[in-house]
């Protein structure tokens, strides 16, 4: 058993204003799998909720000028997109992610959240996993249309951009329990939100290997004159003088003379007469 | 500070374009120039390959608004000094092509320079229409020029361009700054639309050090030393030696950087692998600086810190000790002297030395 892996994700969708927001299921549903949906409001201390059967919140946030939550369920073949709803009309955006290879008991193992008003730098905390072999989930999101870097060592697997709000959602995988690194990575200054999310896989995980493919030494040296040769590949004196004569002189090839003249009858009686004879 | 950073670009491209670490002050091969990066560390914006310049090194090309930035990560108050090692192989038309430009601590446009529609060089305030000064040389596309420049940041002061180690322009009483912010935090060798430049040699220093290291340093270059055998490793190959592994660091006569093709790994902290290396090909009046340059990844999100290491003489030294990344990064470790001899490097002592590097956790 492995950690899990990206299957599929919806259609990323939002709009100007509203108090609902359905974002579409992602295709390819396999029972069991774990689908993840995301949901973003425009506004400050709006409780974004959702009731749909079978789906369970797992955090929100609404402490800032974006309120924002996820939720998830196991697909059994029954499953319907989740309704989001929030009281008061705003701006919104969301998606819903399916990953396979998860545990379907307790499938999230951990999960982080921060967010910010007006600042050029997001910043993910760093997960800390009680078990081997999960997946970890970036969902990030801003309120105006701009694109958000993909955090480092994440598979991009959402780019979503417009005025209604902005979304990026990266993975990667983790072999062994532990913390990921937190990041931070500035953007065009925002309000921003974030939800770390550790999707529980199951077996033993393997520790991760540092791989190295280039060592070099650089050396900074001022450049010696030995290596500033002056090369010269050709050598030639061109002189300038009126044409001599000697060398005007006029070449004949061939001479000859051509005679114009009449055919003599008398060179041919020979020849005529022998014939004759014979 | 002193010597801030020198980069050959020699094994780069577009190919390491793709993940960066951003606040990790560990110098980095490329996201796409877009202001994204982070402290100490460089971006590469190149759309043309690379190309051989006099001396056999590698030169990196970029075009159409493309270049190289270096961010130190904060803002620097001191006289920025930096050079590089030109050849504007494609000159575009007779129009003004901006090639250089310094920012300030909010990444805003202090001051640059441009080749004009006469194909002199002038230096400018704010965008090239704001012209402080120009030279005379007339600059050939096709030739190699080695360009330096220093700028303090104020609204008096004296700046100077070089061309080959001689001074081509110099402004005294000059204002630099085009913000409010008497500072600056990044410099851009860069490539205007219309043109194609090719790059190599960078250095990049500030005048709060002690000479060397504060001044201009006249016409250099830098000699890339890739790894040729071990030394000690306990890192496991993926096949064959270790240095064999290692030692694609895109020099004149070897391949550019391969990643995932061959590469070292160890999941073992503690382990240490450390390499000869080439020797230098001539010796050097000068020896300006050593640095250790070592590109790698993790294999997983999990938490991996990394650090190089360089052997001269009886001395082992750490380099910085950093996060790594599932992307490839690189790291550099900068030594301005000799650890062995807290002098001045000689060409003996560059050559005599191992590198290599450690996993830390």
């Amino acid at each position: 058993m492995a950690v899990p892996s990206f299957v599929s994700i919806g259609g990323a969708t939002g709009a100007g204003s509203g108090t609902t927001l359905t974002p579409a299921l992602p295709g390819s549903r396999v029972n069991n799998n774990i689908l993840i949906s995301f949901c973003s409001v425009q506004g400050t201390g709006k409780t974004v909720t959702t009731a749909t059967t079978g789906w369970t919140v797992g955090d929100s946030i609404n402490s800032g000028n974006i309120s924002a939550a996820w939720a998830w369920r196991l697909v059994d073949g029954t499953e319907t997109a989740a309704v989001w709803t929030w009281t008061g009309s705003a701006a919104n955006v969301g998606v819903e992610i399916q990953y396979s290879g998860n545990a379907t008991v307790s499938p999230i193992n951990t999960n982080n959240k921060a967010t910010a008003n007006s600042s050029s730098t997001v910043t993910i905390a760093a997960l800390t996993t009680g078990a081997d072999n999960c997946e970890i989930v970036d969902f990030i999101t801003t309120s105006t249309n701009q694109t958000i870097p993909v955090p480092i060592g994440m598979t991009t697997r959402l780019i979503s951009q417009g005025g209604n709000g902005s979304m990026r959602i990266g993975d990667g995988q983790m072999g062994k329990a532990g913390a990921t690194e937190a990041e931070s990575f500035p953007i065009t200054s925002d309000n921003w939100v974030t939800f770390g999310i550790a999707i529980l896989g199951s077996g033993t995980g393997t520790t991760p290997n540092a791989r190295v493919t280039s060592v070099a030494a650089q050396v900074l040296e001022a450049q010696p004159d030995s290596e500033n040769n002056v090369r010269v590949t050709s050598v030639a004196q061109q002189v300038l003088e009126a044409q001599p004569a000697s060398e005007n002189n006029v070449r004949v090839t061939s001479v000859s003379m051509q005679v114009l003249r009449t055919v003599s009858s008398i060179t041919t009686l020979p020849f005529i007469k022998g014939f004759i004879i014979d | 500070m002193t010597l801030l950073m020198f980069e050959s670009l020699g094994g780069f491209s577009n190919a390491h374009n793709s993940t960066y670490p951003a606040t990790q002050g560990v110098s980095m091969m490329g996201n796409a120039f877009g202001g994204t990066a982070g402290t100490g560390s460089w971006d590469l914006w190149t759309s043309g390959g690379v190309n051989t310049s006099s001396l056999g090194s590698r030169m990196n090309q970029c075009s159409q608004n493309g270049g190289w930035r270096w961010n130190l990560g904060s803002a620097n108050t001191n006289t920025c000094f930096t050079g590089a090692r030109l050849n504007f192989n494609t000159f575009g038309s007779a129009v003004t092509r901006d090639f250089f430009q310094i920012w300030d601590s909010a990444g805003a446009v202090q001051c640059g320079m441009s080749i004009n529609s006469s194909a002199k060089l002038i230096f400018w305030r704010g965008t090239n229409s704001t012209v402080i000064g120009t030279g005379t040389t007339t600059i050939i596309g096709g030739v190699e020029y080695f360009i330096e420049v220093g700028i303090p940041l104020g609204n008096s002061v004296t700046i100077e361009v070089r061309i080959n180690g001689v001074t081509e322009i110099t402004a005294s009483t000059v204002d630099t700054t085009n913000t409010a912010n008497q500072n600056w935090q990044y410099f851009w060798w860069s490539c205007g639309s219309g043109q194609t430049c090719l790059y190599t040699d960078i250095y990049g220093l500030d005048s709060g050090g002690s000479a060397p290291h504060n001044t201009f340093l006249g016409v250099c270059r830098i000699e890339t030393l890739p790894v040729t055998t071990n030394n000690s490793v306990t890192w496991t190959a993926l096949s064959s030696t270790n240095a064999s592994q290692v030692d694609d660091t895109g020099t004149l006569g070897t391949s550019t950087i391969d990643s995932d093709t061959t590469y070292n790994k160890t999941s073992t902290t503690s382990n240490v692998d450390t390499f000869n290396h080439s020797a230098l090909t001539s010796n050097p009046t000068t020896i300006f600086g050593v640095k250790v340059q070592t590109i790698v990844r993790k294999e997983d999100v999990g938490n991996r810190t990394y650090r190089n290491k360089l052997i001269s003489g009886g001395t082992t030294s750490s380099g910085t000790t950093v996060q790594t990344y599932t992307g490839y990064m690189t790291q550099d470790d900068y030594y301005t002297t000799d650890p062995n001899t807290s002098a001045a490097w000689t060409a003996t002592n560059v050559n005599a030395t191992k590198i290599g590097y450690e996993l830390v956790s």
